[in-house]
């Protein structure tokens, strides 16, 4: 089976000396090349699953198998975009997204990567920029474009957007999309948003109290439009297993 | 932009010219005895004679080497520890108790005993210079790179940096700027610590020249090493935050940033 397979896994945490169940007993599939989003109301461990993905932090149990990303040999490369842009203050938005090169040898193909996206998310003219001068959503399409630049077969996206105004969100949420139409990568997305979610997910894995609760194919095509009847239909079924789930 | 700093400049410039001219005024009227505060003349008057004669300029010489011998020297020593306690916090454990003890001792206070193993030569005057240097740098050092953002850290541990290059990439210009204001104030103490020691006891040097113009009753020598150590010390200061533009030039976007919220 290609894709990432994660089995029971299960991350607890020792608050106030109480065990404390982050994620328990997840288990699911992240198909290969396709947009999964994960989707859950605040502390439900979202973020403690993304950041088992990307190794950020120590499982307690259970299995997270990489699989071998078909044709490619050895491991498999994850970026990821944190929830706020991380940039390094010091760095020009060019240098800022060459971030990931660290060898002589890859500087030509990281710098043909960045021209590409700096184009493709429209920052040319601020590539010389510093963070600081940057607005907010300049600045997470440059973190975006850092990780782009890593050129990850898995892309891990913690709540992107979540500090952006609604107009600027939107217009990144159609850019996500964009690119992972050209692109093919693997995107696993998180969001609190529900309509978000059903905006750009082809799997939708809904999450509650460290527990998946529901996993629905989604197979609307892209661009969706929040306002169709089938658009409704799905979110309306996400809301109904989060609220069947609180006690 | 450029009128605002001319603006600025020239209202610091309003004090020390009501200074002279109450000095020139004073001495002219012989408002006070010209031996307490010697006349702008006789200083104008030393400092051609000294310059001409090149003893300022060797005095001059002679104490700018020992401050920059020390800050070098105390740099040396102070990054590196500071680099190594910043890191760790087993090893801040060790060594905290002991270096806020050294932290409130004044440089100076140790003088007696530096001549006593030392004698008069060089070594106390430079060692001076790397006590009154050592802890702004390490300490600043220190804090730059302990108050790092982890954050930060994560984002070269998400793209599989080593240690090193997380250090190199990461941790130090984090904690650059942090660095230059300890090693500017550094050179700031270092300036003071050392005039101090050469007053104590030396045989060259801009502290000496003043102790020495002192015993041969020779005030307009006096007033003309002040005068020297102060206008010195600014140049120093002025250079080292040039200096210091050139190096974190992403800090005077984030002020811009800042000002403009
Ligand atoms: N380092 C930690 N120590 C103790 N508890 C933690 C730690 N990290 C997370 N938790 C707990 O785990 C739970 C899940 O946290 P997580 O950050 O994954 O939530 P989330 O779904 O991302 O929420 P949000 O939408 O607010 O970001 C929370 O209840 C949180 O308190
Ligand atoms: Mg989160």
């Amino acid at each position: 089976m290609a894709g990432v397979e994660i089995t029971n896994l299960t991350k607890q945490y020792l608050v106030a000396g109480e065990e404390f169940y982050a994620l328990k007993d997840v288990s699911t599939v992240i198909p290969d090349g396709s947009f999964t989003v994960i989707v859950g109301r605040s502390g439900c461990g979202k973020t403690t699953l993304l950041r088992l993905l990307g190794n950020l932090e120590e499982k307690s149990a259970g299995r997270i198998r990489l699989g071998d990303g078909g044709s490619k040999a050895g491991g498999r490369r994850i970026g990821m975009v944190f929830q706020e842009h991380r940039l390094m203050p010091w760095l020009s938005v060019k240098e800022n997204m060459a971030f990931s090169c660290t060898r002589q040898e890859q500087r030509d193909r990281t710098e043909r990567l960045v021209a590409k996206y700096l184009r493709v998310l429209g920052l040319e003219k601020f590539q010389d920029a510093y963070p600081a001068q940057l607005s907010g959503g300049m600045a997470q399409r440059v973190a975006l474009g850092r990780t782009l630049c890593y050129d990850p077969d898995i892309i891990l996206m913690d709540e992107p957007f979540g500090a952006l105004d609604y107009f600027t969100r939107q217009r990144l949420q159609r850019e996500i999309v964009d690119l992972f139409l050209a692109q093919k990568k693997t995107i696993v997305f998180v969001t609190h948003d529900v309509t978000e979610a059903v905006y750009l997910g082809q799997k939708i894995i809904v999450m509650d109290a460290g527990e998946v609760v529901r996993e629905l194919p989604v197979d609307l095509p892209y661009l969706r439009d929040p306002a169709s009847p089938e658009f409704l239909a799905v979110q309306r079924e996400i809301l109904s297993s989060l609220r069947g789930d609180q006690t | 932009m450029l009128k605002m700093t001319t603006t600025k400049v020239l209202r610091g410039l309003y004090l020390p010219a009501v200074i002279i001219l109450v000095w020139i005024a004073g001495s002219w009227l012989a408002a006070w005895n010209s031996y307490i505060i010697p006349p702008p003349g006789e200083v104008l008057a030393a400092l051609t004679k000294l310059l001409a004669d090149g003893v300022l300029a060797k005095h001059v010489l002679v104490s700018l080497y020992r401050v920059f011998a020390g800050f070098l020297a105390a740099f040396l020593l102070a990054f590196p520890l500071g680099v190594a306690v910043g890191m760790s916090s087993r090893c801040n454990d060790y060594l905290q108790p002991t270096l806020e003890f050294i932290r409130h001792v004044p440089p100076l206070a140790a003088m007696p005993m530096l001549i006593l193993w030392f004698g008069i030569g060089e070594w106390p005057k430079l060692l001076i210079v790397i006590l009154a240097t050592f802890f702004p740098i390490f300490l600043n050092t220190l804090h730059g790179v302990a108050s790092c953002d982890v954050k930060l850290v994560e984002v070269g541990k998400s793209f599989g940096l080593s240690k090193g290059e997380t250090f190199r990439r990461i941790v130090f210009p984090a904690a650059l700027p942090s660095v230059l204001v300890g090693m500017r104030l550094g050179l700031g103490y270092s300036w003071r610590a050392l005039v101090g020691a050469e007053l104590i006891a030396a045989s060259s040097g801009i502290g000496y020249m003043i102790l020495d113009a002192e015993q041969l009753a020779r005030p307009d020598v006096v007033v003309l090493g002040i005068l020297t150590i102060g206008v010195l010390g600014s140049l120093i200061d002025g250079l080292f935050l040039r200096l210091t533009k050139l190096a974190i030039p992403w800090k005077e976007s984030e002020e811009a940033d800042y000002g403009r919220g």
